[in-house]
């Protein structure tokens, strides 16, 4: 069977008709070619095919010749298609699966309208017009760090000009959710987003150049082999904060603003999904000391945040505003529920050979430890700064207890995203050692696994997040505001810096990396870019893996026994993502997993 | 910053130690409550008023002129509109945001302000109205009292109460439609 799409776009009532029409057949892929009205072929376009409910959708690139092929479809089953390449309309179409191999092929029309193109950018683009105006390096920094802290500017709605009373009252609510700003530069920012967003300036900006072959070019034929599937997951209320791969193959999310697991099995066509409500022990909406300013949509109340699996398979998570620890047995589906001794708002975890938890506390400057096979708990709290954060971070326990008597702001004027030092990412070192960040601190630091004594390193750039070891022993840190990232020698001490070269320049704020041990390559999470981005160590070559779906915000990154690279969609909030719903994603370099197939999915 | 949040501290102790919560709070109870059933009275009166209020859905909040509260309602696609995200997939609209700067100079503390989300073709499902107090102005104290209303073809719902300053009360009323 050979279709052509034709070269004008589908009107909407028969696009509508092809969606919901399917036709039933077996077959496991289709291929063809996607052209030009001037019959050029289309290189690097993104062929989406979605099938099931809840959807997987599988992305593969057209190559040098314009030709595409995906593989590993599920049979009887219908599809809806959509091409998408920066500079083109979306084609979007409906087809089913007909024979063994199955031909479409499709025409793209040129945007003419810059609007349109400018609002195919990723958030980075839109981002750098609004950093290029600022001059001054503090606010630089405190717009980087704090204002893409859970979202990106991904969309219409945050891209928006806003009256300068509305915009004050974002960021109040911002720093009431601990992205504060200092008054001076808070005042200036409504004027810097209002002038950067302003479309008589920005689309011209942005759309420089947008008919001319140089504009957006395609991703190299290396990035064009590579196989993307994302499985929708959860809802539109949901936040997949981190996700990991257990080594069954099995991948985990947890959803921070529904208390929930996910587990989703890839080896089933579509992906087999199963939900388990983590126990909230009656806490109310927040949590245990429900902050002052929550999600509207939100169920959060123990809101689990980070998970690991163990050495005896059950995964670990953090429960951030529970103050709590669960633990999950993925043979009998069951979770114990572990409570913590001190700190408030357990993060990031790992565990170590001893299979032993090792977990940061964000706001009250800690490092926890536990031991399940002894019960053993420790709470380390991390050196301040100066002895003035050294009190106010002991205090903030009384501050919490006062808050509900008197008014009380530990912020000092809606900066205390800024000023609390932030324990944030960790990981094992090959000899045992523990090592976290400190996010707004600037620092790393190392504990010794036996003795809990703490040594504490400034990093020579800012905001170091989630970080990881490779297995030669060198630790990798991404500087989320710094566009960078770095390695650090922990025999030597020194640091090593390499620029993300994402474009445009300075505009990627790398949440996470994660090392792939057995290639030793570094991966990134371009999180304003809609990207996963490769560093091989042994060339010193950056690839970025653009992802289909608009406004990916992604905070951590596993791998697959089978050479797949995973991470989650967790922009907060979920509705300004694409299709309103987060994904977890797979990222196949070479396109060479094999798929799980074919299966019948009436 | 640190001698700030010391004094702050140091204030905040001697507050909580020389206060009469129980008596205090029995007293500030009754007068929320009093502008609660006074700003009631308004709403009905504002609701009445809604045109088209008989074929769609309407959601008011009332508040005196003290406080800048801010009405957040979810519908039932999980999306919420609010005074930054003025309209929703699903049709809600916002008016315009009522703020402090909003008050008319002479405006008197008691008068009442009225902020509104609308959906004039509702989708059926559960919506979740929330209530935040961002913003004391001037005579602003620790908690401000709310009436809020729903109006929907032709039956309404109220819910009266207070919200405490920088504490956003997240489900103030779930209703399904």
């Amino acid at each position: 069977m050979h279709k052509e799409y034709p070269i004008r776009l589908f009107p909407l009532v028969v696009l509508s008709i092809l969606l919901f029409t399917p036709t039933v057949a077996s077959a496991s892929g289709f291929s063809g070619l996607v052209k030009s009205e001037a019959e050029e072929p289309i290189v690097g376009a993104m062929v989406t095919f979605r099938f099931g409910s809840p959807f997987q959708e599988r992305t593969v690139f057209t190559s040098e010749d314009g030709r595409y092929r995906v593989d590993g479809l599920p049979a009887s089953t219908p599809y809806t298609i959509r091409v998408r390449r920066i500079g083109w309309h979306d084609i979007r179409a409906s087809e089913s699966t007909g024979s063994d191999e199955n031909s479409l092929d499709f025409k793209m029309i040129r945007h003419t309208d810059p609007a349109l193109v400018a609002a195919q950018l990723p958030a980075n683009h839109w981002y750098a017009l609004v950093l290029d105006q600022i001059t001054n390096e503090h606010e630089r920094e405190q717009m980087v760090r704090q204002c893409t802290y859970c979202h990106q500017q991904g969309n219409e709605a945050t891209r928006v000009q806003r009256p300068v009373e509305e915009w004050h009252k974002v960021l109040g609510l911002m720093a009431r959710m601990g992205g504060g700003l200092d008054a001076e530069f808070s005042a200036k920012v409504p004027e810097l987003f209002n002038s950067a967003y302003d479309p008589k300036t920005a689309i011209p900006q942005l759309t420089r150049g947008f008919d001319q072959p140089e504009f957006a070019p395609p991703p190299n034929a290396e990035v064009r082999r590579a196989v993307i599937d994302e499985y929708e997951l959860g809802g539109r209320a949901s936040m997949q904060h981190d996700m990991i791969v257990h080594p069954d193959g099995i991948a985990y999310s947890v959803d921070m603003a529904t208390d929930t697991l996910f587990r989703l099995d890839p080896s089933v066509p579509g992906g087999a999904r199963e939900s388990f409500p983590i126990p909230s022990a009656a806490l109310p909406l927040g949590g245990q000391d429900p902050s002052g300013a929550l999600p509207a949509n939100t169920s959060m109340r123990v809101g689990p945040h980070s998970l690991q699996v163990g050495a005896d398979g059950d995964v670990w998570i953090t429960l951030a505003v529970g103050n709590k620890l669960a633990r999950f047995d993925t043979v009998e589906k069951s979770f114990i529920i572990e409570d913590l001794p001190g700190g408030i708002y357990p993060h990031t975890l790992r565990i170590d050979h001893k299979n032993r938890v090792w977990y940061t506390i964000a706001v009250s400057n800690h490092v926890g430890m536990y031991d399940s096979a002894t019960g053993q708990h420790e709470v380390i709290r991390v050196p301040a700064r100066s002895f003035g954060e050294e009190v106010m971070l002991r205090m903030i326990p009384v501050a919490l207890w006062l808050r509900q008597y008197v008014e009380f702001d530990l912020s000092g004027g809606g900066g205390e995203g800024a000023s609390l030092p932030v324990p944030y990412g960790i990981d094992i070192a090959p000899d045992g050692g523990i090592w976290f960040s400190q996010l707004n601190a600037n620092r790393i630091g190392h504990i010794d696994p036996d003795t809990f004594e703490i040594t504490m390193i400034d990093t020579p750039f800012t905001a170091p997040r989630r970080m990881r070891f490779d297995s030669k022993g060198k630790l990798w840190i991404p500087g989320f505001s710094s566009n960078l990232i770095s390695s650090f020698d922990i025999e030597t001490g020194e640091f090593e810096h390499i620029e993300i070269p994402v474009e445009p320049l300075g505009s990627e704020t790398p949440y996470a990396l994660n090392v792939d041990l057995v290639t030793d390559d570094v991966w990134i999470c371009g999180t304003n870019s809609d990207s996963l981005i490769r560093y091989q160590q042994d060339t010193g070559e950056f690839t970025v893996y653009p992802l289909p779906t608009q406004v990916t915000y992604t905070r951590d990154i596993d791998f697959s026994d089978d050479g797949g690279v995973w991470t989650s969609n967790s922009n907060a909030p979920a509705w300004q993502i694409e299709t309103g719903i987060p994904r977890i994603i797979r990222l196949d370099v070479n396109g060479q997993i094999s798929a799980p197939l074919v299966g019948s999915n009436p | 910053m640190f001698s700030r949040v010391m004094v702050c501290l140091a204030l905040a102790v001697s507050l909580a130690a020389c206060a009469d919560p129980e008596k205090e709070n029995v007293l500030r109870q009754h007068r929320l409550d009093a502008q609660s059933q006074k700003l009631s009275s308004i709403l009905g009166d504002a609701t009445a008023r809604v045109s088209s209020g008989e074929q769609g859905l309407t959601i008011q909040l009332t508040f005196g002129a003290d406080a800048d509260l801010d009405l957040y309602v979810t519908d039932p696609l999980l999306e919420t509109v609010y005074f930054a995200n003025h309209s929703g997939k699903s049709g809600g609209r916002i008016s315009d945001d009522v703020r402090c700067d909003e008050i008319q100079t002479g405006e008197s503390v008691d008068q009442p302000r009225i902020e509104e989300v609308r959906f004039d073709n509702p989708m059926p499902g559960l919506y979740r109205i929330g209530i935040d107090y961002p913003t004391k102005c001037k005579g602003g104290e620790e908690q401000a009292a709310f009436a809020v209303s729903v109006l929907h073809n032709g039956e309404q719902i109220q819910k009266l109460g207070s919200v405490s300053f920088e504490r956003f009360d997240v489900v103030v009323m779930e209703f399904e439609i």
